[in-house]
């Protein structure tokens, strides 16, 4: 079926990777036109033409709720679960702001805390403009440095409960994470 | 001793294999005539039917658009027996469907698959791949950009050259009405009075009923 997960895709947190995003938003993607239209035999190489033509970012919208195209292929993504290495591919590349949020984001519902917070921050560089549809149907200015800091510190996002993230200062004195380094402080070294 | 025989002492409703089987046997008859007839062959018992990988390429491109909204406004005639003309037929399984979603909903659905041949899995890309299609995607990118400044120049010449067309069209309408106008009056109005001079001095001269009036 269209909306199964790939068989050979790891559980997350002992669930199917879909179950992250929640039932009720789950049902509105899988209504949707886009859905339908686009995203039906995508893999991780042609979901990068459909993630290059992204406008914009959002949860759902309107008072029918309906799903954007960027909560579309988050699903895609958990459904075929790409490799870890086409997800860096996503975040390092500088061309295309969409396809590095959606692959921050992506990163941020499925990666390891130390992970999350290893490949987002140097994300908190990026001050380019990206579009944010509202739950209204509207839209508004954002920055790419803004999503990633509203990942890293916020526990709902896009309309989807983000997964807890273990607190920086634990992971430091653990040893995971080097203490976090701001740019001013690198500018005066 | 003869061995007891077996009483059917249940209240249990009994299959009628004779008439299951005779029944097979029929519809096994009807297939092989099919079959000779050019229809599609059945793939023998038991065997393994390799299916084609799902991917973007492999399902039919469709121009949903297009397909969904070129029939809003017209009228069918629909057969009730038949269904034929109600809703959206499917052409590879020749199912009917009432409306655009569950149309989609079958497109991408596994009976469909399964009359294209196709797995429902999806292939699992490489690194290379994905990054080859990213080095794709920017040089296509860039590269409309490029053309684009040439083609924008180009569209306007030929915004200008229909412009043109129009117009010039529009003229000789108009001119081909005041013709016709002045040809009306012409039959209505006696001849005698116009000297030919003077109908040539007022721009009638050319005209194609002068040879009607010279006769």
């Amino acid at each position: 079926m269209a909306s199964s997960t790939d068989p050979l895709a790891r559980s997350i947190n002992g669930l199917n990777p879909q179950a992250i995003i929640e039932k009720i938003t789950r049902t509105k993607i899988y209504e949707s036109p886009f859905w339908k239209e686009r995203c039906f035999g995508v893999s991780a190489a042609t979901l990068v033409d459909l993630a290059m033509n992204l406008r914009a970012f959002g949860g759902v919208y309107g008072s029918s709720s309906k799903a954007t195209d960027f909560l579309c292929l988050t699903l895609k993504m958990l459904q075929i679960q790409p490799d870890k290495e086409v997800i860096l591919e996503f975040i390092k590349n500088e061309d295309c702001k969409y396809v590095r949020i959606l692959g921050a984001f992506y990163l941020r519902l499925v990666g390891k805390s130390f992970e999350v917070y290893q490949l987002l921050e140097p994300l908190l560089l990026d001050y380019r403009k990206i579009r944010h549809q509202t739950s209204q149907g509207n839209f508004e200015l954002m920055h790419v440095d803004e999503f990633v800091s509203a990942l890293l510190t916020r526990d709902n996002f896009c309309d989807i409960s983000l997964p807890r993230l273990t607190h920086r200062q634990l992971l430091e004195t653990s040893g995971q994470l080097e203490p976090r380094c701001g740019v001013a402080v690198k500018l005066r070294e | 001793m003869a061995p007891q025989q077996a009483i059917d002492n249940t209240q249990r409703r009994k299959w009628d294999k004779e008439e299951y089987a005779a029944k097979a046997k029929e519809r096994e008859r009807l297939e092989d005539e099919k079959e000779k007839n050019g229809g599609k062959i059945r793939p023998p018992a038991g065997a393994i039917v390799e299916r084609k990988v799902l991917s973007v390429d492999s399902v039919i491109q469709r121009d949903y658009k297009k397909e969904l909204e070129s029939r809003v406004g017209t009228k069918t005639i629909v057969n009730l027996d038949t269904g034929e003309g109600l809703g959206f037929k499917c052409e590879q399984t020749g199912v009917i469907l009432r409306d655009s979603i569950a149309y989609l909903d079958h497109i991408n659905g596994k009976k469909q698959a399964k009359a294209m041949g196709m797995s429902m899995r999806v292939e699992r890309s490489t690194v290379e791949q994905v990054r080859a299609r990213m080095e794709m995607i920017k040089n296509k990118k860039a590269e409309e950009k490029k053309n684009g400044v040439v083609d924008f120049n180009k569209r306007v010449r030929m915004a200008e050259e229909d412009e043109e067309e129009i117009r010039a069209r529009r003229a000789e309408k108009k001119k081909a009405k005041k013709e016709a106008e002045k040809k009306a009056k012409m039959a209505d109005a006696p001849d005698e009075g116009i000297d030919p001079e003077m109908a040539a001095m007022m721009g009638f001269g050319g005209f194609g009923t002068t040879s009607q009036k010279k006769s």
